[in-house]
């Protein structure tokens, strides 16, 4: 009698469990709403057939409990109703058995007009690249991968010198365009998950999988490995911010090609002892969360070595030898405000820390007869791209055009009014989505220039001729 | 009875009690069922083969000079040892169903030796393998050829062992013409197995393209 | 087989130690199995420890919560689950159910136990080398399970493969001798119709081992050859921790392949012979024959023939061939209805029964319900595309528990509450026995059914801690705290279980030979426990089915299977509805 009721009230609690549960499928995001229909089917059909057997085997457990004269029924079989069993059970797996297939058709055929991507898993870090303007990827091989060329791509290969790299764990994607996503890993299994997108592919060495969505809705969200790789599995983060088209095409204009990558590290004359710091902080991941310029990962090593710091405490942290090997060996000791404590603990050795450190030195501080090379603050505006969207003749752009910009009154998103002095260019150009002006989208990426060259761009908008009839300091 | 026709039957009706089961071959049943699980562990090895058959990077074994199994003689030597083995182990189950307990000896005791000449065959060709070169990790297919060929032969050193403990007097109490029956079985099932496994290593690619094609592997 | 051939045991060694007698050996296996199974569930607790309070317990890194993991994994499969339902139920029921002395091959028999007490050893022996058992996951996926970066990789993996291959061997002798007596040493008049399911469930289950384990062999050793010889057979051209390294050409789909032919006969090799102890039990509590005890039979065997043809569902997202997803979702679904089917019969059982709720009934309708979960959730994973959001996320991890974990589980207890008086001559503890059924039952529910909602969430499994990632609300993790407390308590519980078995073992209550009133043959013998040779002077004969309950015109509400005669009620009647 007992467990008659224990059975009901489970089957009862389970049901309100399920209405009143916090714990629902995250909003979708993609246009895999076809498989939250299939969820909701076999859901409706299963959950019928668990209230149904256990309140019978309750019901049973009640009605013909042993009681001293009572005798049982003697039926070893009866055909009719295993007959009707098994042509309703049969029934019932059909109704969930089509429509899964009908939607898994959907997946596997992928529709012509999805653009690629390539995704690479390492342990434990994600690795991006598009195909570029000729729209191929160029061949990679394992053999090609080197601390310049972290994909591994084929540097005799023409197609693969205008691919986009992304090494920074973090992507763009524009909204609304049904995106086929090809993957591979250089070590282990992998898995690209992003739950608000539903479908997820192992990515495996040797072999390139695939899968493709369309995102449906702009927003921020967390791509999660979702195949034991090691022990660094559970840290292997990323981030997939989903914008409009425009935003999307700014900032992959703004990517470096492969063919850039290569020149870029050419042209670095770094001591032996940073060379071997490169390596490691390229084989070690480091580079995966820390780029040359600010992440939402890990703070950016550019202009890092000897500034100061404020940690989440509020202590404010001079950044040298010291407080760096700490970072490597003892990560959530002291982390920079605004970054989570995400950083996996490594095991190196004294001399491996030493030459990160010189290779952050080295690499992230500005020689002026190195850095910006004597370009002048208008050639590092073309080059850098802010001319695509700040004009210097009162255009109306994507951005606010520099006209007069030096020194102006400009009214903030925010309500708030600011001078838009050296300090406020400044943080512009380092952080920009900071303070944005008003009637414009925050959609500037943080640039990749040194600290002269950001001051040789800033001179350069101060000395843009005033629009007639202004004055100002 | 087939199998149908047990598992139509309706035990709770009224039935003559029937003789019991036992006393049928045990030894052979549970020998049958043995092969049975070694053949299945050996067609999960073959698919594997061919799988990785289909690869743009597979190289045969025979099919050129310098390739490792080109030169196949001393194998052939190995299956005429097997061969042999399998023929004493045949004549001495005869003369055990006979009930000549003396040429049923002498032909378990050439058949335990010939099938040893086999293991140490098989072994010396692995060492002139090793020594022109040809090593384990070489190639996907000298891999398989390693592994195939080494767990063949320690499916026969196991069946020497048995044999060895039996002619010594150790091995338990089965009856003399039932053992001798199934060691017989068991050779010839290595035997066959050798056979199937010999032309499997050195056949041609094309032979692995069309099982595979037919098989769906490709 | 002959029975003065039977092999007379005299020294303390010959009688409980080197013991050729099938029921020696069936507590041997018992014994070793539970004892792995509870350090198996010691390390669950540890996990979870770890993902209740996070950052609480130093002593559980990420590379010893892997090693948690994956130990805890293989041991409750293998060692504790395959070798309990096959080696000690299996040893013991089979020749006592089908009339039998004793196994065919009582010297392989007795092997077979100490081949397996060793690849126990070995796989212990890992917890003992540098670097510490492998942390790869119980599925043992390369090219990571033999990679640095997984822990383990050195020689943990080395010892869990070789173990797994010796464990291999063991259950090759013991399946040997499980089928070769179900077909050839049965009792005059005990047809294979005649058996009781709990002996076609076993026997059924080794069939699949014997055709299973293989491919797990093939697996491992080709895995050993990788890491050992540098073979490439799972291995593609790859890095590790930047630097290029040897191998090339292999493939890990392949390994999944494989192991998954195993994989998936694997849990039927758990399941079925539960289903098949599920139906005993319900029926000799219930006094009243199975229902539908043929299509019982033809369940247990379609099941376990499809079962070969269905492991690529746990491949849905492994890169392979997309267009397998529709076959193997396809044959899936399919499987799901003969294990309806059998749900059905066991509820069909109770209707107009005369149900007695003692402990092995509780426990066996515990059973029914906690399988019906686990088996409805996989019809979710089974449903390929359904699977694409589960996949490797706790929703997983809760139907798998489900399924292995809490039904089988349940039934191995039941199954001891009802066969301890036979086992003994004594009952176990009523009154513990109550503490622990409720405990189990009700705590194990509480554990895994909310665990799906985390899955539905998209909580992957498989990870150390789940910290700073936004979609995971902060109630998710109080949900963690919840399971791990109810975890504790359940493991706590199993102390009693124990206790009672020990106990009980000195100051249990005589049971007397037939405390259930039960027709099949082992609550027959002569004495109880049993003695050597089971039987006395003359083997029994059978004369009915094996659930002759509460048969119309008869006084008693049982009829054994070696009573002689037959009863006028040839066909049943329809359901009464």
């Amino acid at each position: 009698m007992g467990f008659a009721l224990v059975l009901i009230i489970l089957v009862v609690g389970s049901v309100l469990f399920h209405f009143l549960s916090p714990w629902t499928m995250t909003p979708l995001a993609s246009n895999w709403g076809s498989i939250d229909i299939t969820l909701a089917i076999t859901l409706i059909i299963t959950g019928v057939v668990f209230i149904a057997i256990n309140f019978f085997i309750a019901y049973a457990v009640i009605k013909f409990r042993h009681q001293p004269d009572r005798k049982a029924d003697y039926q070893p079989e009866n055909k009719k109703l295993e007959w009707w069993l098994t042509l309703g059970t049969s029934l019932g797996i059909i109704a969930m058995l089509a429509p899964g297939l009908i939607v898994y058709a959907d997946f596997v055929n992928v529709p012509e007009e999805a653009y690629e991507l390539e995704i690479v898993g390492q342990q434990w870090s994600w690795g991006f690249r598009f195909p570029g303007e000729d729209g191929r990827f160029g061949k990679s091989d394992i053999r090609h991968i080197a601390v310049d060329n972290p994909f591994g791509i084929n540097p005799l290969d023409e197609a693969g010198q205008d691919d986009r790299l992304i090494s920074s764990n973090q992507i763009l994607l524009p909204v609304d365009r049904p995106v086929k996503m090809l993957m591979r890993s250089k070590d282990v299994l992998h898995d690209f998950y992003i739950p608000h997108f539903r479908v997820k592919m192992d990515m495996v060495p040797g072999h390139v999988s695939q899968m493709w969505l369309t995102p449906t809705r702009t927003g921020d969200f967390e791509i999660l490995c979702a195949e034991f790789c090691g022990v660094g599995h559970f840290n292997m983060r990323g981030y997939l911010k989903v914008v409009e088209q425009q935003e999307f095409d700014s900032w992959l204009a703004n990517q470096t090609t492969f063919s850039q990558s290569l020149d870029k590290e050419k042209s670095l004359p770094l001591s032996v002892q940073a060379k071997e710091g490169q390596q490691l902080a390229q084989s070690k991941g480091c580079l995966a969360c820390h780029g040359f310029t600010d992440s939402q990962v890990g703070p950016g090593w550019q202009n890092l070595y000897g500034a100061t710091r404020t940690m989440a405490d509020g202590e404010q942290v001079k950044v040298d030898d010291s407080y760096l090997s700490q970072s490597i060996l003892q990560p959530s000791a002291r982390v920079v405000q605004g970054y989570a404590p995400i950083m996996p603990k490594l095991e190196l050795s004294e001399l491996e820390v030493q030459s990160i450190i010189a290779y952050i030195r080295e690499r992230g501080t500005d020689k002026p007869a190195q850095q910006g090379g004597g370009k002048t603050g208008q050639d590092l505006a073309q080059g850098k791209g802010c001319l695509a969207c700040h004009s210097i003749d009162g255009t109306p752009g994507v951005g606010p055009t520099w006209q007069g910009l030096y020194g102006k009154e400009v009214q903030l998103a925010s309500g708030e009014t600011v001078q838009a002095d050296r300090e406020y260019l400044k943080e512009s150009i380092f952080q920009p989505n900071a303070r944005v002006v008003a009637g414009f989208q925050p959609v500037m990426p943080p640039m990749p220039v040194s600290e002269a060259e950001a001051g040789a761009i800033i001179d350069y908008i101060q000395s843009l001729p005033k629009p007639e009839g202004e004055r100002h300091e | 009875m087939s199998l149908l026709q047990v598992l139509r039957e309706k035990p709770w009706q009224a039935q003559a009690v029937s003789a019991s089961t036992s006393g049928g071959n045990v030894g052979r049943t549970g020998l049958k069922i043995l092969l049975g699980v070694i053949s299945v562990l050996f067609l999960l090895f073959f698919v594997a083969f061919l799988m990785r058959s289909q690869y743009p990077d597979w190289q045969p074994l025979a099919e050129e000079p310098g390739q490792p199994l080109y030169n196949k003689s001393a194998l052939w030597l190995n299956t005429i040892y097997l061969g042999v083995a399998s023929l004493m182990f045949q004549w001495a189950s005869r003369s055990a169903g006979r009930s000549n307990w003396r040429t049923a000896r002498v032909g378990m005791l050439l058949g335990g030796l010939f099938a040893a000449a086999f293991v140490g065959g098989q072994w010396m060709f692995w060492q002139e393998l090793q020594s022109q070169g040809f090593l384990v990790n070489d190639s996907p297919a000298l891999s398989f050829f390693y592994l195939l060929t080494g767990l063949h032969a320690v499916h026969v050193l196991a069946g020497l062992l048995v044999w060895l403990l039996s002619m010594l007097g150790l091995a338990g109490r089965l009856h003399r013409t039932d053992f001798v029956r199934l060691c017989t079985l068991y050779w010839h099932f290595l035997l066959l197995l050798w056979l199937v496994l010999f032309g499997f290593l050195v056949s041609k690619p094309e032979t692995y393209d069309a099982i595979a094609a037919f098989c769906g592997l490709g | 087989m002959n029975e003065h051939d039977q092999h007379q045991p005299g020294s303390f060694f010959t009688r409980y130690i080197w013991s050729q007698d099938h029921k020696v050996i069936a507590i041997q296996y018992s014994i070793t199995a539970i004892f792995v199974g509870l350090i198996a569930l010691g390390l669950s607790a540890l996990m979870r420890l770890q993902l209740g309070f996070p950052g609480t317990f130093d002593f559980i890194d990420a590379s010893s919560y892997y090693q948690y993991v994956t130990m805890h994994g293989m041991i409750m499969v293998i060692y504790l689950l395959t070798a309990l339902f096959l080696g000690g139920f299996g040893n013991y029921l089979i020749p006592l159910m089908v009339g039998a002395r004793d196994m065919v091959f009582p010297y392989v028999n007795m092997l077979s136990y100490w081949v397996y007490l060793l690849a126990v050893i070995v796989l212990l022996a890992s917890f003992f080398v540098p670097g510490g058992p492998t942390g790869a996951g119980w599925t043992l996926y390369p090219p990571q399970a033999i990679l640095q970066g997984t822990p383990g990789a050195d020689w943990g993996i080395v010892l869990m493969l070789i173990s797994l291959a010796i464990f291999i061997v063991a259950a090759t002798m013991g399946g040997l001798n499980y089928v070769t007596t179900v077909l050839q040493a049965r009792a005059r008049g005990m047809t294979m119709m005649r058996m009781p399911l709990t002996v076609w469930g076993i026997f059924m289950a080794t069939i699949l081992a014997l055709l299973a384990f293989p491919a797990l062999f093939v697996s491992a050793i080709m895995m050993l050859f990788d890491k050992l010889a540098g073979t490439s057979f799972f291995m593609p051209a790859i890095l590790s921790m930047g630097q290029p390294l040897d191998h090339e050409g292999g493939s890990p789909i392949l390994f999944q392949h494989l192991f998954w032919f195993f994989g998936h006969p694997e849990v039927y090799i758990v399941a079925l012979p539960a289903f098949g102890i599920v139906s005993d039990l319900i029926s000799t509590h219930a006094r009243k024959n199975i229902f539908g005890y043929r299509m019982m039979v033809w369940a247990i065997v379609i099941i376990g023939v499809l079962s070969f043809v269905v492991w690529a569902h746990h491949m849905y997202v492994s890169g392979m061939n997309p267009y397998f997803g529709y076959f193997f979702a396809t044959t899936t679904l399919i499987i799901a209805v003969p294990t309806a089917i059998k749900v059905y019969n066991w509820v069909l059982t109770l209707w107009r029964g005369n149900i007695h709720l003692t402990l092995p009934m509780l426990f066996a309708l515990a059973f029914v319900a906690t399988f019906t979960v686990g088996g409805l959730t996989g019809l979710f994973l089974g449903n390929v595309v359904v699977d694409l959001p589960l996949s490797d996320t706790y929703f997983v991890v809760a139907h798998f528990h489900m399924v292995m974990g809490v039904s089988p589980i349940l039934v191995i207890f039941g199954g001891i509450y009802h066969w301890y008086p036979k086992i003994t001559g004594r009952m176990l503890n009523e009154r513990l026995g109550q503490w622990h059924f409720w405990g189990t039952f009700l705590g194990t529910y509480a554990i895994y059914f909310p665990m799906h909602y985390l899955g539905v969430l998209g909580v992957p499994r498989r990870y150390y801690a789940f910290e700073n990632y936004d979609f995971i609300p902060e109630s998710a993790q109080a949900l963690n705290v919840f399971i791990t407390v109810a975890a504790i308590l359940v493991a706590l519980i199993q102390l009693l279980f124990i206790f009672n078995l020990v106990w009980s073992l000195f100051r249990g209550r005589e049971a007397g030979s037939n405390p259930w009133q039960a027709t099949t043959l082992e609550w027959q013998t002569e004495t109880t426990p049993p003695g050597h040779g089971n039987w006395g002077r003359e083997l029994p004969v059978c004369y009915r089915w094996a659930y002759d309950y509460s048969v119309p015109g008869y006084e008693q509400d049982f009829l054994p299977q070696n009573m002689p005669g037959t009863h006028s009620a040839g066909e049943p009647a329809g359901v009464r509805v």
